[in-house]
């Protein structure tokens, strides 16, 4: 396939730049990353958009969980910190909101990263899962290289440093991304506002009608963002 | 106007004046106080005061804590075990050390007045404050 003009960034991953299919007219979700446009020999257009990075962390129960075992899943993720003095609770919270109303459904999967490897061990976020009232047959929290999950924090189009000057030691963005069932980052929304959230689930009930083929074709990073 | 009249428009318009005078601050307090809830509480403790799981503790129960536990886990906030409603807590609040006695007063206000719903709670003095923070022994300054 020839690709011609070629590459250009689609929309913008911030607030601001975020559009939702609930009030598109075609009521589709837009592809937020890099999309690529293409034509092949007989002049057909086609189309690409950049997947998510697959990624290998450890999760709350202390196993190696790949993005690999979770093809096929809409997921919601967020970025986080167990001592985080600020918006955590609220963003936990609101994923609690989200799982209430989808538990059990294996279609979809929540995931939180934590930022904050250090104090964050796999017994520390499972406690913290457990006191939260997170199913984490459904709800994984998972732990990694910090350079790594900040990495994945940005190709979520979302933000994560340590930053001595931040509260609890970590600045970080409150969203919540929504990705679909190809590993495409969908939708964010901001995790501490509530109706953000509905909004984040009204979307979600469109991928969920979504058939799996539909869109461009994901284009999956040659590095994965992967921790032993 | 006969002289009854007069006596009973003067009377209202005193009786306004008390009410303006009397409920005014209140509110203004209550307002203060909301800002700063919304500022330095509501990520954790939630809108209403419900807390978090088993997180972090509900604040609404009015009979979970008495006002000088309140004021005193405000300035130092509050480490260890804490049994709410039959569940135990056992994390961290941060201090705010950064409240002056006045902010302490409106947050402290807000609290009972909004989360609590303390309908007939007497509005808490300035004065007071310094004095309940100087009896803070069961604070765990962090």
């Amino acid at each position: 396939m020839k690709k011609q003009a070629v590459f250009f960034l689609v929309l913008g991953l911030s607030f601001g730049a975020c559009k939702t299919g609930t009030d598109s007219p075609s009521g589709s979700l837009p592809f937020l990353g890099e999309m690529t446009f293409m034509t092949d020999a007989n002049g057909r257009a086609d189309s690409s958009v950049q997947a998510l990075p697959e990624w290998r962390f450890i999760n709350q129960n202390g196993d190696t969980m790949h993005s690999k075992n979770l093809a096929g899943k809409i997921r919601v993720s967020d970025f986080f910190f167990t001592t985080c003095p600020t918006i955590c609770p609220r963003m936990s919270g609101q994923m609690l909101r989200i799982q209430e109303r989808y538990k059990g459904d294996e279609r979809i999967m929540l995931l939180s990263f934590s930022i904050d490897a250090q104090h964050d061990t796999a017994e520390v976020l499972k406690s913290y899962a457990e006191k939260l009232g997170a199913d984490t047959r459904q709800w994984h929290f998972l732990t990694g290289e910090p350079d790594l999950i900040f990495e994945l924090a940005s190709a979520h189009g979302s933000f994560a440093e340590a930053d001595a000057n931040a509260p609890g030691g970590f600045a970080h963005s409150g969203a919540l991304i929504l990705s679909d069932r190809q590993n495409r980052v969908r939708g964010m929304y901001d995790g501490t506002n509530p109706k953000e959230v509905d909004r984040l689930m009204a979307d979600l009930e469109l991928l969920l009608k979504e058939p799996v083929e539909f869109g461009p074709k994901a284009l999956e990073l040659e590095t994965g963002l992967h921790h032993e | 106007m006969n002289k009854w009249g007069v006596l009973a428009l003067v009377l209202g318009i005193g009786l306004a004046i008390w009410a303006v005078l009397r409920i005014k601050p209140d509110s203004g307090s209550i307002a203060r106080g909301e800002k700063l809830y919304e500022l330095h509480c509501l990520n954790c403790h939630g809108e209403k005061g419900e807390g978090l799981g088993r997180l972090i503790p509900p604040i609404h129960r009015p009979e979970a804590y008495s006002d000088a536990e309140l004021i005193c886990a405000i300035r130092y906030g509050k480490k260890g075990e804490l049994q709410v409603g039959g569940i135990v807590y056992d994390g961290v609040m941060p201090p705010n050390f950064q409240l002056d006695e006045g902010e302490i007063r409106d947050l402290a206000h807000f609290v009972r007045k909004k989360i609590k719903n303390c309908g007939d709670c007497q509005e808490l003095e300035l004065a007071e404050i310094p004095v309940f923070l100087s009896n803070c022994t069961l604070a765990q300054p962090l």
